[in-house]
């Protein structure tokens, strides 16, 4: 599973390296015709329970204000997990060089996440499983010039992922009463994480 | 330039005090789903007048085993008692079940079984197991099974609960229809006090073979059993309809099993064997301790040697996973002749030569005829074997999996004879 995943990051990063190199010579926000666009994301995602680090990779297509692209990342927001996504961003210009931009993406969140089992914990077995992720905000872009696609951006949102996890947890008996029939006991969790997600990219 | 720098650096100043001041406004939401059993509480008049059972109930579990002549007894944790008639061991036929709740023990003396119902200790007449009497009982004996306050009731039958809880915000759950919070455990525990509370106010001759792990043995004409980890229990039963406690003190720290040999009783703890002296069987009295590490032991002994198990796990403690060969020819002053390694062994059994080990994935069949170089003979596959009793021939093993039974007339080719398997599909 691991392999996997860190595959698709990878292949996700080569892919819009390589087509960002190509197609980003000469452009503007804003154009008609379709272009590539890669951003590479670094940020926090910060909720209940603290704050956590995350990385995304976001490739795809873009055609005027209007822009979508595929991503993947990495979230550590309370249990680390592998976002799936499809991304639409719809550009705002408010300057030469600046731009305000409203992005929403959704898709699945996939876990990368052992629980670490000790004895204390009457846990004897636990998976994860992947849900939905969901996030939005508003972002603010600062194009490095007048004649590049290359930018610094600004994010600030909202995300939710959604996580399961099967236990089975063992029980002994209650005091002063009778045992159960069995120590093992089946549980489900779900986890719904929300938390402000802030993000730094760079675009090229 | 200027002005976007400082553009850049007011949002960076905004986004880093957002990180220290917003996540407080959001709440993760976790819900955890499971099942919990509810107890059913009878009457124990109407428990005890329905304890012929169908003997066609499948076996659950696999609990203490008894064997004493052509029958086998196997326990079926906190359901009642098989009796299986293993006259051809190659077929064996289970013939009654005796629906005790709460049994876990069993000892037999002439015709007469003695089981646990949970804390009291019932002597029934099996002169005809399809139609067993119920001829005495010595109520709230097995101390650590003495449930809820009205001890007229006990749990006949468990029921499966769908449950629901929001857990707050990490490992605590909201107690239902309050803003509370609690662990889930407590929240479990409060949900049995509350059904509990509810409930309450609403052919032979001698004895048999008992399993290296049973906590109960009879001796002559007394029951010894542990009825809680730190004590040893005695019962006068020579009138068997009116069984009588003679006797209940402090005798170790985390009992767990119990051997009579000759005048002696040996109780394995987590932490040693205790040898107790039934010269005067309504009295026991200590005469002898042997200490090792702390882990899980049963004991066996002939009159030279004393055979221990030490497994190591959650509730056992880590000492080892090994068998200890004790010199027991003075067994008030046992000591350790060796110790040979192991992989996670429970129970084991004497025949003559032959030390018999369950030994978690096999039971391994040893010539002990030289304590101080056992030689293994065979290694038997069964899966999670917890205990076993060699006799005639036969090796009757009680695993995970259900009743396994093995020929080692030759112990170097052991063949399996039968296999009762449990279906525990009707918990």
């Amino acid at each position: 599973m691991r392999k996997v995943i860190v595959l698709m990051m990878a292949c996700a990063f080569v892919v819009g390296v390589g087509f960002g190199q190509g197609a980003g010579q000469s452009t503007s926000f804003g154009q008609s015709h379709v272009q590539f666009r890669s951003t590479e994301w670094v940020g926090l995602s910060s909720g209940e329970v603290g704050s956590a680090g995350q990385v995304q990779t976001v490739n795809g297509v873009a055609k005027g204000p209007w822009f979508v692209g595929v991503g993947a990342g990495l979230d550590y927001y309370r249990f680390r997990s592998v976002p799936l996504f499809l991304s639409v961003t719809r550009d705002q210009a408010i300057g030469k060089r600046d731009w305000l931009f409203l992005y929403v993406d959704g898709g699945t969140n996939v876990p990368w996440y052992t629980r670490t089992i000790t004895p204390e914990d009457n846990i004897s077995s636990s998976t994860f499983h992947g849900g939905e992720y969901w996030s939005g905000g508003l972002g603010y872009l600062w194009k490095l010039g007048d004649h590049t696609s290359k930018a610094i951006l600004f994010t600030a949102g909202y995300t939710v992922k959604k996580l399961k996890e099967d236990q089975t947890q063992m029980f002994g008996c209650p005091l002063a009463n009778p045992c159960p029939p069995t120590p093992f006991q089946p549980a489900v969790f779900e986890y719904l994480c929300r938390a402000y997600q802030f993000m730094i990219g760079f675009r090229f | 330039m200027r002005k976007k720098v400082s553009l850049l650096l007011s949002a960076l100043v905004v986004m880093t005090g957002s990180l220290l001041i917003l996540p407080g406004c959001l709440k993760d939401h976790v819900t955890e789903s499971y099942q919990i059993y509810e107890p059913v509480y009878a009457l124990k008049t109407a428990v005890l007048a329905g304890i012929n059972g169908d003997p066609g109930t499948p076996v659950s579990q696999t609990g203490q085993i008894y064997v004493k002549g052509s029958y086998i007894y196997l326990n079926d944790p906190d359901k009642g008692i098989h009796i299986i008639d293993n006259s051809d061991p190659s077929n064996p036929v289970q013939t009654a079940f005796l629906n005790i709740p709460g049994n876990l023990n069993i000892g037999i003396r002439n015709n007469i079984l003695y089981a646990d119902m949970y804390a009291d200790v019932l002597s029934i007449d099996i002169s005809n197991v399809h139609q067993v009497k119920i001829l005495g009982m010595v109520r709230s004996f097995f101390s650590s099974r003495v449930f809820g306050s009205d001890t007229n009731y006990v749990v006949a039958n468990w029921i499966l609960k769908d449950t629901n809880v929001t857990v707050v915000p990490q490992g605590f759950v909201l107690i239902p229809n309050t803003n509370y919070v609690t662990f889930p455990s407590a929240l479990a525990a409060a949900t049995y006090s509350l059904a509990n509370s509810a409930a309450a106010s609403g052919s032979a001759s001698g004895t048999g073979t008992a399993g290296s792990t049973a906590v109960m043995t009879l001796v002559g004409d007394y029951l010894y059993a542990i009825p809680e980890e730190h004590s040893l229990g005695v019962i006068h039963i020579a009138d068997s309809t009116n069984p009588t406690q003679t006797s209940l003190g402090m005798a170790g720290y985390d009992l767990e099993t119990i051997f009579p040999i000759q005048d002696k009783l040996l109780l394995g703890s987590k932490e040693g064997v205790y040898v107790y002296s039934i010269s005067n069987p309504a009295q026991p009295a200590k005469v002898g301790e042997f200490t090792h590490g702390t882990a899980c032991d049963p004991v066996i002994a002939n009159s030279n040697y004393a055979y221990v198990t030490l497994h190591t796990g959650t509730y056992c403690g880590a000492a080892a996973n090994e068998l200890d060969i004790l010199n027991a020819r003075d067994i008030s002053n046992a000591t350790l002749i060796t110790s040979y390694p192991m992989t996670s062994p429970t129970g084991l059994c004497l025949d003559g030569s032959l030390l018999f080990v369950c030994d978690e994935t096999v039971v391994k069949v040893f010539d002990v005829s030289n304590p101080d170089n056992l030689q293994l003979l065979s290694s038997v596959p069964v899966n999670n074997p917890n205990d076993v009793i060699a006799a005639n021939h036969v090796m009757m093993v009680v695993a995970g999996g259900g009743l396994y039974q093995f020929d080692y007339t030759d112990p170097s080719h052991i063949g399996k004879l039968s296999y009762l398997p449990v279906n525990n599909s009707k918990l």
